[in-house]
């Protein structure tokens, strides 16, 4: 049964669990692509977006630096009116710190300073583009971002407006930008150092001056790329972070738009979850209806099974109670069907062997009683006429005698048969009973013109039993011996004794006995004989067993048979004991 | 151990590196509260007598020096009689030391003198042949390159909660701002609070603001023309905007001061004056003093009344943009300020020699007013002011006050003399900020300046020192 519930479950595996597996496994992958791909393009848009807007800053400071400079270039304001210029926009715009106006070999010509001016003009190896140059951000004195832009100018009398440019609006507007609930956003400039970090606990990363950071290498890749934007997923201090790079063009410094992963893919998450919860509970319902369908499928069969094996058992009145309209139920009543033939034919032939037995015993006891009865019948007539005969009367008196005592053991067979005769246990020398079973016994071989030999332990052989019955028991089994053996052959009778055992051993040169009838030689009314009861080797096995000994019988035919009775030795100690 | 950075202009670190280490190291036989007032130190308690003429101290029991020496009434009495060898303010009427007992010191005057107990929160307590030994909370181990100290393990006031300080100096404040991120330093000494909420919103900094009792005046030198008139003095008072100044220079960071005078002073009037910003009105009374506008511009094409000269302290970028804005108010009125950068050394030279016409600096008021009248005393040979003994009265009247109701009549007078009568613009009061790192934990902040109670501090349970 367990090959079935295997299949079984291999069926509900193969065509319910499987397809799901696979389709859950497909949609959470696909969940999870998808809202990868949607969140990056969201962040990307938010990062170009960031990076615009820088742009556009440092593009109306350009502006404003611009507008100042066309104001002091070629207006004959004094030096003094100049510097007031400067140091009215330092003071009107928080953004700038510090204005310089230089001319073309360097010269300052105005500052916005009370002291000297810290700016210069830039190097032509800092960069820029367009005439307009931005310097890395660094922190002033006062702790705070600042950066410096120059912008050169053209015109009547080219020079530089150089300015020191407060940051501190660009960090309060990255501070702000928040992606989700807990996204933020990094700026870094050209070298990949930090310039604003929008989240709280990581912009010390600004002052301590680190470079090798995760944004710094997601910022170079990009720069490799040459692209616009890059995506990458960055390990941060609260865990895996989806990050989009967006590059700026002027200045040349990039955003970086960070999303914690978990918030990220939060809701993709939480229908991941409710999938495999809906996949799982589905897992769950079709292998539950699947056992509960299966049990009640096998049930049945296993339920046929057993009633099949009660019958075997004998149970003639082991049924099945099918329940359904399927297979399974024709199936059960069809076995029915058969069980209930099968009673009806068992009832047949217990009548026909009823039958037959009672013709063998009819015909048994008609051979074995009317040889008797007709000689006794016979010299009843005959002591009629020779009734003065003394001779012929103890003849007679012999003769009756012997023919009623056949018919006495033919009617003790019988009911012995019906009701066993209880049994004496004495210890006996198993020798001394075959002897005298072979002496009584001789006769009747020499008359049927065999040898019956003796070929007996020289110690006597004690075992537990009953002289009577024993002789019987050896009576039976010498006489089937010389009956079923033809003139000339030989009934031998030994014995065979071992420290715990005593065997006697009855084998004859005869017919023997076909293979197909040795199974059923003990049983009542069978005999290998023409005509007779068939009661003796039943008998005999009776008495050996209730001896606590054992029959047994090989024979080949044509070769002769062999009766093996084995008994459990008595001691000589228990004999004494006993005895005592 | 608890590292401090202090990053100042050269010509002001050695100074504040000192005064911090003293705060360490050494102690005072009182201290002074926000308010002013005289608390106990290393003296449990002290009585006025005879008038005011003899004050007897109680010196607090087990009190030990760093070399183990008990400290004494006699000790105390020696180092106060040593230190009126200096003619320090407070001990210039001291007559007589003694100790009587060893737990009781006897100061006899020659008259009342009120900055006497002011001048005893000053006197450090410390070994007149070995100054760097004394009764302070940390052992001085090493002062240079860092001034290091070790706990004192012995210290009366109990265990200190940090093993030792050491005092990391730096150039700028943004140095040590940057040494504080870096974890080189524990604390900042002064740092920028807008600095703090930039870079480290993630509150593993603390901050602490606090008002000190510094103040930014624009000095006037009193010899000068024009600056020797009252009118022209306050003119100026009305044409400046300090609420502006404040705000833009000092982003909001500070008070705007009316006079030389601690604004929490425990007898500071509570109606004090102030000068409005008037610039119509400045212009008004500059007219009337004389000052008029010329009817053409000069050859260099500015047109103004006055032109005056103008040294700022440059170490501190602060000072630079209150002059820019000083500058930018008083041109409204027809004043030409110009400026010229100046370490406080050369200022200091240039004001008492007169060689300058105004000076923005930082003046420290102190909080007992002794600092006041040092300054503007113009008998004090410390005394920066020249030709202006207007007040020099009143503070010899506040200075013989023996009682809290002719202090607070005598400050009263103060205040409204420097208002009618401004010997300068007194912009502001500073404000500072330190910032601590979060792994330690400084107690109950209540205004005070936590570097002050270092030995009180406590590494905060859980997170690494």
């Amino acid at each position: 049964m367990r090959g079935i519930t295997g299949r079984f479950v291999v069926l509900i595996a193969t065509a319910a669990v499987a397809p799901l597996l696979i389709y859950g496994v497909v949609s959470v992958r696909s969940l999870r692509s998808g809202t990868t791909q949607s969140v990056g393009a969201g962040n990307a848009a938010v990062a170009t977006e960031i990076a615009d807007r820088i742009h556009l800053y440092f593009q109306n400071n350009q502006r404003v630096l611009g507008s100042i400079a066309s104001q002091l270039q070629g207006t004959q304001l004094a030096a003094w009116q100049q510097e007031r210029t400067l140091r009215n926009h330092v003071l009107d715009y928080k953004e700038f710190l510090e204005i310089t106006l230089f001319d073309r070999s360097g010269q300052v010509l105005a500052t916005s300073r009370a002291t000297s001016p810290r700016l210069a003009v830039p190097s032509p190896r800092t960069g820029g583009t367009g005439g307009l140059y931005i310097a890395q951000p660094r922190l002033d004195d006062d702790g705070l971002p600042t950066t410096t832009m120059a912008l050169q100018i053209s015109g009547a009398t080219p020079g530089w407006i150089v300015a020191e440019i407060s940051l501190e609006e660009l960090w309060r507007a990255v501070d702000r930008i928040r992606v989700g609930d807990t996204g933020f956003a990094v700026l870094l400039d050209e070298t990949g150092r930090i310039v604003a970090h929008g989240r709280a606990d990581q912009k010390r990363l600004i002052a301590s001056g680190a470079t090798q950071t995760p944004e710094q290498k997601l910022a170079s890749r990009l720069r490799s790329d040459g692209s616009r934007t890059s995506a990458g997923e960055i390990e941060g201090p609260a865990g895996a972070m989806l990050a989009v790079a967006a590059r700026i063009t002027v200045p040349d410094w990039t955003v970086i738009v960070e999303h914690p992963r978990k918030e990220a893919l939060g809701v993709a998450l939480a229908l991941e979850r409710q999938l495999v919860v809906a996949i799982g509970l589905a897992l769950l319902a079709t292998v539950g209806a699947g056992w509960l369908w299966g049990r009640s499928f096998i049930r049945r069969i296993v339920a046929l099974t057993r009633v099949t094996r009660a019958l075997a058992a004998g149970d003639m009145d082991a049924r099945v109670h099918p329940r359904g309209k399927d297979e399974i139920r024709q199936l059960g009543d069809a076995f029915n069907t058969m069980a209930d033939r099968l009673v009806e034919l068992q009832e047949e032939i217990r009548k026909q062997e009823r039958q037959a037995m009672f013709g063998r015993i009819a015909a048994g006891l008609v051979h074995d009683l009317s040889h008797p009865i007709q000689t006794i019948g016979n010299s009843c007539k005959l002591i009629q006429r020779i009734f003065d005969d003394a001779e012929y009367r103890a003849t007679f008196r012999q003769t009756v005698e012997r023919e009623l005592a056949t018919v006495k053991r033919v009617l003790d067979d019988l009911r012995n048969i019906a009701r066993p005769m209880p049994l004496e246990h004495f210890s006996i020398d198993a020798n001394a009973t075959l002897a005298e079973a072979v002496e009584t016994m001789t006769p009747l071989a020499e008359t049927a013109g065999l040898t019956l030999r003796a070929e007996l332990t020289r110690e006597p052989a004690f075992i537990e039993g009953d002289l009577f019955a024993l002789g019987r028991v050896h009576r039976n089994l010498i006489l089937n011996a010389i009956q079923a053996t033809a003139p000339g052959g030989l009934v031998v009778v030994a014995t065979e004794a071992t420290a715990d055992r005593v065997q006697f051993r009855i084998y004859d040169t005869g017919c023997g006995i076909p293979e197909d009838r040795l199974a059923a030689i003990f049983d009542d009314f069978v005999t290998t004989k023409r005509r007779g009861l068939g009661l003796g080797l039943a008998i005999s096995k009776k008495i050996v067993e209730q001896l606590g000994g054992r029959i047994s019988v090989a024979s080949e035919v044509g070769k002769g048979t062999t009766f093996v009775l084995d008994f459990p030795r008595a001691h000589a100690a228990a004999l004494v004991q006993i005895a005592g | 151990m608890v590292r401090i950075g202090i990053g100042l202009g050269s010509s002001v670190r050695e100074n504040a590196v000192a005064n911090l280490g003293a705060l360490l190291f050494s102690e005072s036989l009182v201290s002074r509260g926000l308010d002013g007032r005289a608390v106990a130190g290393l003296v449990s308690g002290w009585q006025w007598e005879d008038g005011g003429e003899t004050l007897r101290l109680q010196l607090k029991p087990n009190v030990r020096l760093h070399d183990g020496a008990l400290l004494t009434a006699e000790m105390v009495a020696d180092i106060i009689r040593r230190s009126r060898l200096t003619s320090s303010l407070g001990f210039e009427y001291v007559t007589g030391v003694v100790a009587p007992d060893p737990r009781s010191i006897v100061v006899s005057l020659s008259r009342p003198d009120f900055f006497l107990l002011p001048e005893l929160t000053v006197l450090k307590i410390v070994r007149p042949e070995a100054p760097d030994i004394g009764t302070g909370p940390f052992k001085i181990t090493a002062k240079e390159p860092a001034f290091q100290t070790v706990v004192f393990d012995r210290y009366h006031g109990g265990t200190p909660g940090v093993t030792g300080v050491t005092i990391v100096p730096y150039d700028t404040q943004r140095g040590a701002w940057a040494g504080l991120m870096r974890d080189e330093v524990d604390a900042v000494q002064e740092v920028s609070r807008e600095t703090v909420e930039f870079v480290d919103s993630s509150h593993n900094v603390q901050t602490y603001p606090s008002l000190q009792p510094y103040y930014i005046p624009l000095l006037f030198n009193h010899h000068h023309p024009a600056l020797a008139r009252r009118d022209v003095r306050r003119a100026l008072n009305e044409a400046v905007d300090r609420d502006a100044i404040l705000d833009a220079a000092m982003r909001g960071h500070g008070r705007v001061a009316n006079d030389p005078i601690w604004p929490f002073h425990w007898a500071y009037p509570s109606a004090g004056m102030r000068h409005a910003y008037d610039p119509v009105g400045a212009r008004r009374r500059l007219d009337l003093a004389g000052l008029r506008l010329p009817g053409s511009a000069a050859r260099d094409g500015t047109r103004t009344r006055l032109t005056l000269r103008c040294l700022f302290w440059s170490e501190d970028a602060q000072y630079e943009r209150i002059a820019l804005i000083l500058q930018r108010q008083l041109f409204d009125v027809g004043i030409n300020l110009v400026l010229t950068p100046a370490d406080m050394t050369t200022i200091a030279q240039r004001v008492q020699s007169g060689n300058f016409d105004t000076a923005l600096i930082r003046v420290n008021a102190g909080r007992s007013l002794d600092y006041t009248y040092r300054f503007w005393h113009t008998k004090r040979p410390e005394s920066l002011v020249r030709g202006y003994p207007g007040v020099d009265r009143l503070l010899e009247d506040l200075r013989s006050s023996t009682d809290d109701g002719r202090t607070r009549s005598a400050i009263a007078a103060l205040v409204q003399r420097f208002y009618e009568d401004a010997p300068a613009i007194f912009i502001a009061w500073a404000q500072v900020t330190r910032a601590i790192d979060r792994q330690f934990s400084v107690g109950e902040f209540n205004s005070q300046d936590p570097l002050a109670s270092i030995w009180q501090w406590r590494p905060v349970a859980g997170k690494p020192q």
